[in-house]
């Protein structure tokens, strides 16, 4: 469709949400004008943001798609995430357990969305979603300790009942019975505390499990301020609500999913570069890049961010105001 | 404080402009939205048509005519002024706000869907780029004299920067949406500020939606739009320039 046509669709479908949420935000605005795909919240009121496509372009109907379920996760997270066990867990236990927490609260979040039926096609919109990343970048290896929050993300989407283009890799995974059981107890998690503390007791298992070669030492405490470590995923920013209003995505969030990193789908895992066990970058949890790339394409051509739609505002006049 | 306004509205409507006839009918022709209903002849079956006789003598027997109908041909106009601070220079407001009444009160007799919204700067938003604030002063299903109070008030809301990409694009969405089989998107401006490559991408914009945009330059030039002329005067409404732009975008 044309790139203008999908920025009205997208507008309006979010508007519809808004409305079907009885206004749980003060404001829901969309910007087509960020570098990046991201949602900023300030106060009671949320902004989308999205990388400003081209109004003259056409664009295939599945970005269209994946674009509409991005949008919706996000929304997931600032209506059903809460952000100080997330953040207390994250500053003791560092940036694995960041991803962990993430990787075990994105297929929650969309849950609820489901169940709170503020987006009747949410579970189609997250199922595409989750297969479009899938299908282009490919699954990880089960034996893949940076990519352990990955696996978890797909997993529970998959116990969520999404029908995944991939087949499970838990059970050929060396901690099979710790993930299953992480899995389990997040499907039936009321909230983001509950996640959190079976993400730490994960981490604590996996370390368990790791100690006899100890290749890899994960759970260490996150340095502040080092924004762009290689592929961990889950940096501060990465939730809504956090750091006052700072756009959810991090430049570490950028990282570890460059184009041509990832397998092909099918089950066939570890194709890729980076893929491989120790080395390389981790998948991040959070599908922004993977829609910032997706647009990539379809955005307008030499952006100097001169030419970007701003913010419309009605006035009254001034005997309106009586 | 209403009465003030209504009485300027009224002032500048009753102002006579020579030869406007000339325009009306070029917007009537660009937005007519009169069913065509018309006969189509060498039918085989329908109404006999007398003057086919003579082929029927021949051995023609398509002799007969039916009626026909064509669905009329809607129309949108959405107005845009440019209400920022350099139209209150050489007093640019005083007659966009003439020529937009006078424009509001010729298309209102098109039976064309109509309309008008005014729009400056809001303050900065770094995070939302070049913000715009629009004053929605006649919205599309109500008549000229119901909002003649804003249409009398528009030289009182000059002020701000030109924020044009934000406001045509808008604007463009906005007449885009609306379900009509002819679209158009008149700007009055001064173009001061106005970004080259700006304007570029509205006119392609205008036509990947199926946007006529016409711009008229209040005491200015504004030919760096594809579809524009220039007024100085009131009276250059009814000017050759402007009945020829709008003949042209109506072939």
């Amino acid at each position: 469709m044309l790139g203008s046509n999908m920025k009205r669709a997208v507008e309006a479908s979010l508007d519809r949400i808004y409305q079907a949420t009885n206004n749980k935000f003060v404001s829901l605005d969309v910007y087509w004008g960020g570098k990046t795909a991201g949602i900023v919240m300030n106060g009671g009121s949320a902004k989308i943001m999205f990388p400003n496509v081209d109004d003259t372009k056409q664009v295939p109907d599945n970005k269209f798609h994946d674009l509409l379920g991005y949008a919706i996760h996000e929304l997931g997270h600032a209506w059903f995430t809460t952000n100080k066990p997330w953040d207390e867990a994250r500053q003791q236990h560092g940036s694995f357990v960041d991803a962990l927490i993430n990787g075990l609260e994105d297929p929650r979040i969309e849950r609820r969305v489901i169940e709170s039926g503020y987006a009747p096609n949410g579970r189609v919109l997250f199922e595409r979603l989750c297969n479009s990343i899938l299908l282009e970048d490919g699954y990880v290896e089960p034996d893949d300790l940076k990519n352990v929050p990955f696996l978890l993300a797909i997993e529970g989407r998959r116990l969520n009942g999404y029908s995944l283009i991939c087949s499970s890799i838990v059970e050929r995974s060396p901690w099979r019975s710790d993930i299953e059981w992480a899995l389990n107890a997040a499907h039936v998690a009321k909230d983001t505390a509950e996640i959190v503390r079976i993400a730490i007791e994960l981490n604590r298992r996996l370390q368990k499990a790791q100690q006899p070669d100890q290749p890899e030492q994960p759970d260490q405490p996150e340095q502040p301020d080092q924004p762009g470590q290689g592929g961990q995923p889950g940096q501060p920013g990465d939730q809504p609500g956090q750091d006052g209003d700072q756009p959810g995505d991090q430049p570490g969030d950028q990282q570890g999913d460059q184009p041509g990193e990832g397998d092909k789908p099918g089950n066939k895992p570890g194709k890729g570069k980076g893929k491989g066990k120790g080395k390389g970058k981790a998948r991040p949890v959070e599908p922004d890049d993977f829609i910032n790339r997706g647009l990539a394409d379809h955005l307008y051509p030499n952006e100097d961010g001169t030419l970007i739609v701003g913010k419309v505002v009605y006035q009254k006049f001034p005997w309106e105001h009586k | 404080m209403i009465e003030r306004y209504t009485a300027q509205f009224h002032r500048i409507a009753a102002q006579e402009i020579p030869g406007v006839g000339a325009v009306k009918t070029n917007l009537a022709r660009l937005l007519r939205s009169i069913d065509l209903v018309g006969w189509s002849k060498n039918e085989e079956s329908g109404r006999l048509d007398r003057r086919a006789f003579t082929r029927y003598a021949a051995g023609s027997v398509n002799i007969f005519s039916r009626r026909e109908r064509k669905d009329a041909e809607t129309s949108s106009v959405y107005t845009l002024l440019d209400v920022s601070g350099s139209m209150d220079v050489g007093c640019r407001i005083e007659l966009a706000q003439e020529v937009l009444i006078h424009l509001a009160r010729l298309l209102e007799k098109t039976h064309a869907r109509h309309k008008v919204c005014a729009f400056r700067s809001a303050s900065v938003d770094h995070d939302l780029g070049d913000s715009a604030r629009f004053f929605n002063v006649k919205d599309w299903n109500e008549s000229v004299n119901r909002v003649a109070p804003k249409l009398g008030y528009l030289n009182e809301i000059t002020g701000g920067g030109t924020p044009d990409f934000t406001a045509l694009s808008h604007a463009l969405t906005d007449v885009a949406a609306q379900d009509t089989t002819r679209k158009v998107l008149f700007v009055l401006t001064d173009a001061d500020g106005f970004h080259k490559e700006g304007v570029k991408r509205i006119e392609a914009n205008a036509e990947s939606l199926g946007v006529t945009l016409i711009v008229i330059g209040i005491n200015s030039n504004v030919s760096v739009f594809k579809n524009s002329c220039s007024v100085r005067d009131l009276r250059e409404l009814a000017s050759s320039a402007f009945a020829t732009l709008v003949r042209n975008v109506s072939k």
